[in-house]
């Protein structure tokens, strides 16, 4: 698959579990929910949802993943993403080198890239883990591919027990069954896009997914 | 922080006529139970957008005040003529947002801002329909607060399988548990530790440079170890500990490693003043090198001691109390010039018993973050002809203060402090400095702090973690 591609459809992911409004502009938000959220529920008045941050994030996706936290992002393999890399942009500080001593107060224009780049990071680390020794698998465990890379059954239980695991371990909850059903419809969408391994790249799209939403990096 | 002394220099010097401090006391006197007159007093940006320069709300009082007086008024006859100016713009609108100005009073919103209007919170009834499967919107919701608390203490969230255990307890044993939690994860080192989250809150106090640290993980320009000012800091904030220390300790604070552990110590290597004129933080070798640092009168070291410890901004015309016949101007910088004088007359007299304390001296090393007792005689008197007569007592809060070590005192004792602290820690927890629909919870919590819980910020978190404010989603 084209990393292009691949991103389109990681952000397609996205949006589908973060309710992102329809990238075309000039179609009216009617307000409809997507298939994965409820469709009433109580709003809240204080409306004060807050961004995890670089050491909460890192901490969460190595105990979501089953990875050790200094292994969940390095960039170039060597510069850690969330303590070093994107620190400012993830709401950290740097008081000692910049003189910046406290975090933004909101989160920057960079900040969901960054969010996406430790998040992708992470998953691919799993699923390599899961997919190159199955006998310690974490979250992809049992999942069997075809000839061509696909998964063999995507309506089997392994995979409804990976997706089941993401949100247990990510979102501290269980999927909804239209949660299930857009997971498993990402693998049909990834078939089509050409990708050469669209069973790893489902893997590491659903992953993806469920850690960038942002049910996932906010509290 | 020049381009803070740069702001309040440009406002101060900005116009003929200038905001009136004595206006925070009447405004409070005319309206004793505002929020916004709880321990404090209104800013004075709550009528100029910069003096002179008046706001929405400040146009329409002046209006008011006084019609046909000449200007400027005098402090007296201002102080005379406010309470029936408020009074009468209190059914007006100033900023249009469709709030009337003595609501505005009433509920600590701004007068002048139309984004600022009360907001009600709550207002739907749990459990009905609409229905919310996640969490209880409504009102404090023990498992969200409970995934706030694990990830605020202990910087990650429950497993899915303690939140289901979490969610089967009684409501009494989810308090307990909360609680248990809490202490538990305030040993975290992601809460203690070098870098977590009582350091974050100790980086704007302390203001550290890489490039000027001494010993450990030392810059190009060793200067002094701004870690000693960390570890009391968190000293401070642990365990049973009382907060005001900060200020007032006589004591310095050690750091172990693997896991952090902070020990009290009599002397270190690193400090050099004496006993008896130390004041916690603000006399400790980094604060005397970094904010005195060659100057003969430290109005920078008070200005920063009172924005970090007391939580008082001159800068933005916060905590402004004039003293009469101030500022004496004894290092012949001006500052005597009406436009000057409204923040110097608060300044200077913070800033006079800092006098003796030495910053960094390159002409005599061993006198730098040091107390001298005749510093100004021996190393300034070539600065202004006056500058020895600067006297150490000063003022603080508009009271008199003979010297620095007591100047921390009160400031320590201070409805100040105690707003300071827990704003820090609302701001950390919460995300946002307390609202106005916050207020009450807040009050509440700071003045438990200073009284109830003795300045223990452990008991306080306690508190905090039950607020609305922190347990409804």
């Amino acid at each position: 698959m084209r990393p292009d591609s691949l991103r389109v459809l990681l952000l397609s992911a996205a949006c589908t579990l973060t309710a992102c409004p329809s990238p075309t502009p000039s179609v009216p938000d009617a307000g409809t929910p997507d298939s994965g959220t409820p469709t009433e529920v109580t709003r809240s008045s204080r409306n004060n949802l807050r961004f995890k941050g670089p050491e909460r994030l890192a901490l969460d996706f190595a105990t979501a993943l089953s990875l050790p936290v200094e292994q969940v992002c390095n960039e170039l393999g060597q510069y850690p993403c969330t303590t070093y890399v994107h620190t400012v942009a993830l709401g950290g500080v740097e008081p000692y080198g910049l003189g910046f001593y406290e975090p933004l107060p909101f989160t920057g224009v960079t900040t969901p890239i960054a969010v996406d780049r430790v998040a992708l990071a992470a998953c691919g680390q799993r699923v390599t883990l899961d997919t190159t020794t199955p006998s310690t698998a974490v979250i992809f465990g049992g999942i069997g591919l075809d000839a061509q890379g696909r998964l063999a059954n995507r309506e089997g239980e392994p995979v409804k027990n990976a997706i089941t695991a993401l949100y247990q371990r990510a979102l501290l909850r269980d999927p909804t069954e239209a949660e299930v059903g857009t997971l498993v419809q990402l693998a049909t969408d990834i078939e089509s896009s050409g990708s050469t391994a669209p069973g790893r790249d489902w893997m590491k799209a659903a992953c993806f997914a469920v850690l960038s939403s942002a049910e996932s990096v906010f509290f | 922080m020049l381009r803070r002394l740069i702001l309040g220099a440009a406002l101060c010097l900005s116009g003929e006529a200038l905001a009136k401090p004595p206006a925070g006391n009447v405004f409070c006197a005319t309206y004793p139970t505002a929020p916004t007159c709880t321990g404090q007093q209104p800013a004075c940006t709550y009528c100029h957008v910069a003096p002179p320069q008046r706001n929405a709300f400040g146009t329409a009082l002046e209006a008011q005040l006084a019609p046909g007086a000449p200007r400027p008024l005098s402090d007296a006859d201002f102080m005379y003529a406010l309470p029936t100016a408020l009074r009468a713009v209190e059914a007006q609108d100033a900023d249009g947002d469709g709030v009337s100005n003595l609501v505005e009073h009433q509920r600590g919103t701004q007068p002048a801002d139309p984004n600022s209007v009360p907001v009600e919170t709550g207002g739907c009834v749990a459990g009905t329909s609409p229905h919310n499967p996640q969490y209880d919107v409504c009102r404090y919701d023990t498992r969200f607060a409970y995934r706030r608390v694990l990830l605020d203490f202990c910087g990650q969230s429950p497993t899915y399988a303690q939140l289901k255990e979490f969610a089967a307890l009684s409501a009494d044993e989810q308090r307990s548990r909360l609680d248990a939690e809490l202490d538990r994860c305030t040993t975290s080192e992601f809460w203690r530790g070098k870098n977590g989250q009582l350091w974050k809150l100790a980086h704007p106090k302390i203001r550290p440079v890489g490039s000027l640290k001494a010993g450990e993980d030392k810059g190009a320009i060793p200067l002094a170890d701004y870690y000693d000012d960390y570890n009391l800091f968190a000293w401070s904030q642990l365990d049973d500990h009382d907060a005001r220390e900060v200020l007032t300790a006589k004591y310095f604070v050690r750091r172990d490693t693997n896991p952090t552990r902070y020990s009290v110590a009599t002397t270190l290597p690193t400090q050099f003043v004496d006993e008896a004129h130390r004041a916690g933080n603000i006399t400790s070798s980094w604060s005397l090198i970094y904010f005195v640092m060659f100057t003969a009168l430290p109005r920078n070291a008070a200005s920063q001691a009172y924005r970090a410890y007391l939580g008082l901004d001159i800068a933005k015309q916060e905590g402004l109390y004039s003293i009469p016949g101030e500022p004496r101007d004894y290092d012949a910088k001006g500052v005597t010039a009406p436009t000057c004088a409204a923040c110097h007359a608060t300044l200077d007299p913070l800033s006079y018993p800092f006098r003796n304390y030495q910053g960094l001296s390159l002409t005599a090393r061993n006198t730098s973050a040091r107390y001298i007792p005749s510093r100004l005689e021996t190393y300034f008197s070539d600065v202004a002809p006056d500058i020895t007569q600067t006297p150490e007592a000063g003022y603080l809060f508009g009271k008199p203060v003979a010297d620095l070590v007591e100047w921390a005192q009160v400031g320590a004792n201070s409805d100040a402090f105690a707003i300071a602290t827990v704003t820090d820690y609302w701001k950390l927890l919460i995300g946002h400095a307390p609202k106005p629909e916050e207020q009450a919870e807040f009050v509440s919590t700071w003045q438990r702090f200073k009284g109830t819980h003795g300045y223990r910020v452990q008991r306080m978190l306690h508190d905090l973690i039950r607020t609305e404010a922190y347990g409804a989603p």
